[in-house]
């Protein structure tokens, strides 16, 4: 019973009480009429544009003409005969796969880091989040230079200490790892680290002090206490990490442009391909109700695992 | 106290819902680009055009040529609209005014973005009755410019300038100096080419310190060319059928295959600007297109110069005509101002202009054999090639990007080295047939 609360009366715990229904009032509808642009806002500009690309997945619609309703043609299309719908997800995945775990394990550690209260530690931070705060369109072309295999600063590095460097973004292997390496350095030292530090910050120091008195080590406190108590956090910022990673766009449109041979070509720059530059809106919204669809089935997922390894403090 | 209106939830939802309901029942009759309704001519006093194009060096063109038609039409007034990005993000901009209805009454397109696309939507002007009306002299512009701007038989744009592709050949005058290598002539061959480059080409142990050569390998900028320069097609004649495994077109898949692995002298193709290292000297000649100049002049600080692409087997390089153009949009209120602009921008007087301004000058015979023109040693050797270019042959159904973009992307590993170049060949045709047998874009 949604609406039902304990008691907090004298009468037996056990006994649930509804609450005095509220009588209805005139400052409802001033409630209602504040709330009014919001939802208006929400319908028109998110859930209309979900609903038109819904309705626009069944068509064949070059955004020049009206759309033709064509059923599930563009759905079929996708999973039978688009040469690029299971590789772009593919590499997708494997970004995901590259990024995530890498970008999560280094944002924990500059957030332990900078939890120890040393000396320079704002500097730190401020530096930590320089490039997450660099606009993306510079970072990319940094990247790009720092990559080239025959001029750019890497491949120098690497070859003073006698190690010959991969051709980076030029080569079809090692092009997505590149590209995550971009994602992690962009992302580890931003919003994911803040988020940590604030999780840190919130586990009680008497945990820490009553371990070291029982003689547990740094690495036995991180592990036992700082791990299990920050695994809510940790929860959260996996769960969108991977949403943010399967986005992968940016870096692509501007460092790559998919390739090489197709390298890059991940799912959301296959989309956009379809859609503003092969006036293909109506598989575009196919694809893009597609990975609505493997996203959500994928959160939905973590959060079915969440309960084997995520620890709520308070909870049983 | 004033009393405020009550608005149930009940009622707030059922206005929400309803105005989301409307919006999405309408989506299927509204997306489709609205036309704009004619204004009452009477009220118009002056009349107004407007003009989409690129932000840089083409709004400078544009605007002046524009100053030079109201100085005959000074009851016209000519608003640019210019957006900025490279050529990719303009066409995207371009491809949401033209679908909100809110394109320019003229807009800057290309014969490979965008123009057949526009066309064969119906979105832009048939100028087959004002070509007629107006008895316009077709023979004025290089024959295989007109042709090439036709879709289904009907034309949609007088060009607006006209280039023979890549098929220059730029070179570093003080790096073949130091090389000992005379400078490129037409006693070189592509084998030449490759021969010079490998001498050009500096190592340090594995890594490279200077290039000898940067080839252009893309599709319409490349190999279509090179593939002709052996005696090819790199697509059949109807436009059907991608034809990269004849004898001649493996041949030339082959020499670029040598350029960037067997011999080792190019580049990697890539997001690596060539331009750019042309620039800082890391490359000794480069394959450029006729608009190379302007950069070459304002930032190459080297001794330079530019030859035609050596010949291949066939005893041509290849020049294929790609044309720009400014087409008036089939929703055009003004579309009889529209077109005296339009025709004004075809012109020679225009043309003329163009070539001062450093763009590209014009799609007409006359132009590019004016004598200020041909007095430009930098331009004179681009003439002959015009003269001798054909048109650029696109797939039959309209799927240029599409099938642009496979093609690189499949043949890309042939340029790195992934696949022979027999099999990377077949794999190429393989799946660009897909494409190509789709139904028109």
């Amino acid at each position: 019973m949604a609406d039902a609360v304990l008691s907090t009366s004298s009468r037996p715990a056990t006994q649930i009480q509804s609450p005095p229904k509220k009588r209805k009032g005139p400052r409802d509808g001033a409630g209602m009429l504040f709330v009014l642009p919001g939802v208006l806002g929400l319908l028109l500009f998110s859930a209309g544009p979900l609903a038109a690309a819904f309705y626009l997945s069944f068509t064949s619609y070059d955004i020049l003409n009206a759309p033709q309703w064509i059923g599930f043609d563009n759905y079929t299309r996708a999973f039978t005969s688009d040469d690029q719908f299971w590789p772009s997800i593919r590499r997708t995945f494997l970004y995901v796969l590259m990024e995530v775990p890498i970008g999560i394990v280094l944002s924990l550690l500059l957030a332990v880091l900078l939890n120890q209260n040393l000396k320079g530690t704002r500097l730190f931070r401020t530096l930590f989040f320089l490039p997450s705060i660099t606009p993306a369109v510079a970072a990319i072309f940094f990247w790009i230079w720092m990559f080239n295999p025959y001029f750019g600063p890497i491949n120098y590095g690497l070859g003073e200490i006698g190690i010959w460097g991969p051709d980076w973004l030029q080569s079809t292997d090692w092009a997505l790892p590149s590209l995550a390496i971009i994602g992690v350095w962009a992302s580890a030292g931003g919003t994911r680290m803040v988020i940590f530090l604030a999780g840190l910050q919130g586990i009680p120091q008497d945990l820490y002090d009553a371990a070291s008195i029982d003689g547990a080590g740094p690495w036995q406190r991180f592990i036992n206490i700082t791990v299990p108590l920050l695994s809510p956090t940790i929860f959260f910022v996996t769960v969108l990490s991977i949403i943010n990673a399967l986005k992968v766009f940016t870096a692509v449109y501007i460092g790559t442009d998919g390739g090489p041979a197709y390298a890059t070509w991940v799912f959301g720059f296959h989309l956009f391909k379809q859609a503003f530059q092969f006036f293909q809106m109506g598989y575009a919204s196919a694809l893009g109700w597609i990975f609505f669809v493997v996203i959500l089935a994928f959160t939905l997922i973590q959060f079915r695992l969440q309960s084997k390894w995520v620890h709520y403090e308070g909870a049983d | 106290m004033t009393q405020t209106p009550s608005v149930s939830r009940r009622t707030l939802l059922k206005s929400a819902a309803a105005a989301a309901a409307v919006a999405v029942a309408d989506a299927g009759d509204t997306l489709a680009a609205p036309s704009r309704q004619p204004v009452n001519p009477t009220l118009a006093q002056e009349t107004k055009l407007t003009i989409n194009g690129r932000t840089g060096s083409n709004q400078e063109q544009f605007e002046a040529l524009i100053a030079l038609y109201r100085e005959s039409h000074p009851d016209v007034s000519i608003e640019g609209q210019y957006f900025s990005g490279a050529n990719q993000e303009y066409f995207q901009k371009l491809a949401v005014l033209f679908a909100g209805g809110t394109e320019a009454d003229i807009v800057f397109l290309t014969s490979i973005e965008g123009y057949y696309d526009y066309a064969a939507r119906g979105q832009l002007l048939n100028l087959d009755d004002l070509i007629a009306r107006d008895a316009v002299d077709l023979s004025e512009w290089f024959a295989a410019a007109i042709e090439m701007d036709k879709v289904d038989g009907s034309t949609y744009a007088l060009p607006l300038w006209a280039h023979p592709s890549i098929v220059g050949l730029y070179y570093n005058q003080d790096l073949l100096d130091a090389a000992g290598i005379g400078t490129p002539d037409d006693t070189w061959t592509l084998d030449t080419l490759l021969d010079n480059a490998e001498a050009l080409t500096k190592r340090q142990g594995r890594a490279v310190e200077q290039f000898g050569l940067s080839p252009a390998h893309e599709y319409f900028n490349g190999l279509t060319q090179l593939v002709d320069s052996y005696g090819g097609d790199a697509l059949s004649e109807d436009g059907t059928t991608l034809t990269l495994d004849s004898e001649e077109s493996r041949a030339a898949v082959q020499w670029l295959a040598d350029a960037f692995q067997g011999r080792s002298v190019s580049p990697l193709p890539g997001q690596q600007d060539r331009a750019q290292l042309m620039s800082s000297q890391k490359i000794a000649l480069y394959a450029g297109g006729y608009w190379e100049r302007w950069s070459a002049r304002t930032a190459w600080e080297f001794n330079w110069g530019v030859v035609p692409m050596p010949v291949g087997p066939a005893g041509t390089n290849g020049p294929t005509l790609q044309t720009d153009m400014l087409p008036i949009s089939a929703h055009s209120d003004q579309q009889d101002a529209a077109w005296e602009f339009h025709k004004f921008l075809s012109s020679k007087e225009a043309g003329l202009k163009m070539y001062e301004l450093n763009a590209i000058p014009s799609a007409r015979a006359d132009v590019w054999s004016d004598p200020i023109l041909t007095a430009d040693e930098t331009h004179a050797i681009w003439a002959p090639l015009m003269d001798a270019a054909g048109p650029l042959r696109y797939p039959a159904n309209l799927r240029l990007r599409e099938f642009e973009i496979n093609v690189n992307q499949e043949l890309s590993n042939i340029w790195l080295g992934n696949k022979d170049v027999d099999q990377g060949i077949a794999d190429t045709i393989s799946s660009t047939q897909k494409i190509l047998d789709q139904p028109r874009g």
